[in-house]
């Protein structure tokens, strides 16, 4: 049997739900989304941007360094990988005309 | 069993209630023994150990590029793997280690042309076999569609796909925001070259906002239920473990798949050319959930008149996204209509 309070809270969520669906869906929800993401984006970059002006002022390490490195390794890896591939299509043999492996 | 009286069932909730506090009553899940049989950069293949294997070709299931796959096997008594295997199949699994910057330039093709076709390639090798029966689970259905008609010298005796995306005006928020060009590609990727895991799981938060509080009180309602609290709290954990997304593939799937709509016309830019839907030639089954939220059925059900096979059927579902793979009324209602579809379609040996 349904508790009580369960049945409470259904009468509630149910239409609210139903409304809160309905208004993600709405033009305006989505302006303000829109806006939010691109807002919170900005303002991200703009103080990752200080502390990383504020950190090399005193010579340390910043997220912003961390990262750069991180994505030169990350080009490296693609490059090996680029060639990897390579060497692998020269080497494999045809498996019944087909190249699967 | 019977069900517990009042009493009994608040000392079961306080119990389970603390020891939901302390954390102490994490299951343990992804348990059906398997093996590491291939692997190229994030790409891994497993094969899972039976020994009553008589259904040819092996399966291979292939994963989606935004979850983990543990969801394919999160309990023992609800792993749809695990089911599987019991039925006697074969089965393998194509997972992906979550992306890092080295994938962040991954596309389509990365996965179509190169990762997939290798994959197929060491089942084949491994099982000794000369063909395969493919499923895509959700985005990795999307993979299969596209390996199918884009190769059609690989040799797929079957493909299935499970919840997977179709018509993108279907799916949501997210969906409509990138289709309406309100967002772009570029506002939620970040400096890796990744869709932050965070950035996906707040796009699937926002199909339906109160689920979450929704949740919380059917988990409290069922506190004093082992068994519901067990598969609660492992689907709560596995839809908040999410993975990035590589940035590359990404790019692709807002303009071709959200904008274009391009697998509703069944014509998806592909490479230097394009894919059509209507290549697929092989026994197509098309399974999708009645109350799936996160790819509603609307979106998948097209698919079933856009392949080409003269072979194709259809399983609507009376479950959700989740509950379709690892729930307890999906090991009883729909499993066993897709192991006879797939023991239908497979040599009994």
């Amino acid at each position: 049997m349904t508790p009580l309070w369960r049945k409470a809270f259904d009468a509630i969520e149910r239409p609210l739900a139903a409304g809160s669906e309905a208004w993600i869906q709405s033009e305006t929800f989505m302006d303000l989304a829109t806006h939010s993401i691109r807002i919170q984006r900005r303002m991200l970059h703009e103080m990752q941007h200080t502390t990383e002006r504020w950190l090399h002022l005193w010579g340390w390490v910043s997220r912003g360094d961390v990262l750069r490195l991180s994505n030169q390794v990350a080009s490296l890896e693609r490059q090996v990988r680029d060639l990897r591939r390579e060497a692998d299509q020269r080497e494999r043999p045809l498996l019944n005309g087909r190249r699967l492996g | 069993m019977p069900s517990p009286g009042l009493i009994e069932r608040q000392l079961l909730r306080t119990r389970n209630g603390l020891a939901y506090l302390a954390g102490a009553n994490r299951p343990e899940m992804a348990q059906t023994p398997r093996d590491l049989v291939w692997r190229r950069d994030k790409a891994r293949l497993w094969r899972y150990r039976s020994d009553q294997r008589r259904f040819e070709p092996p399966i291979l299931i292939v994963h989606s590029l935004v979850s983990k796959s543990y969801i394919l096997d999160l309990l023992p008594g609800t792993s749809m793997i695990g089911y599987l295997i019991g039925e006697g199949f074969d089965v393998f699994l194509l997972d992906w280690i979550p992306p890092d910057p080295a994938d962040a330039e991954n596309t389509l093709e990365t996965y179509v042309d190169e990762y997939i076709p290798a994959a197929i390639g060491a089942v084949l090798h491994e099982a000794a076999a000369d063909e395969v029966t493919l499923i895509g689970y959700c985005f990795g259905g999307v993979l299969t569609l596209l390996e199918v008609a884009a190769h059609p010298e690989v040799p797929v005796r079957n493909l299935m796909v499970m919840a997977t995306p179709c018509d993108y005006r279907e799916m949501g928020f997210m969906s409509n925001m990138f289709r309406a060009h309100r967002l772009n590609p570029e506002d939620v990727i970040d400096e890796t070259g990744l869709v932050p895991a965070r950035a996906l799981d707040e796009g699937f938060q926002s199909l339906k906002p109160t689920e979450y509080v929704t949740q919380r009180m059917n988990f409290f309602q069922n506190l004093w239920n082992d068994e519901f609290v067990e598969g609660f709290l492992a689907i709560a954990f596995w839809a908040r473990d999410q993975v990035a997304f590589p940035g590359g593939v990404f790019r692709q799937t807002v303009e071709r798949l959200i904008r274009q709509n391009a697998l509703l016309e069944g014509v998806v830019p592909y490479g230097r050319g394009e894919v059509r839907l209507e290549d697929i030639r092989c026994p197509f089954l098309n399974a999708y959930a009645e109350q799936d939220t996160i790819t509603p059925a609307a979106s998948s059900e097209p698919l079933t008149r856009l392949v080409g096979s003269d072979d194709v059927s259809e399983l609507r579902l009376q479950s959700g996204h989740i509950g379709f793979v690892a729930g307890r009324q999906a090991a009883k209602v729909a499993r066993p209509q897709i192991r006879d579809w797939l023991a239908a379609h497979s040599d009994n040996g």
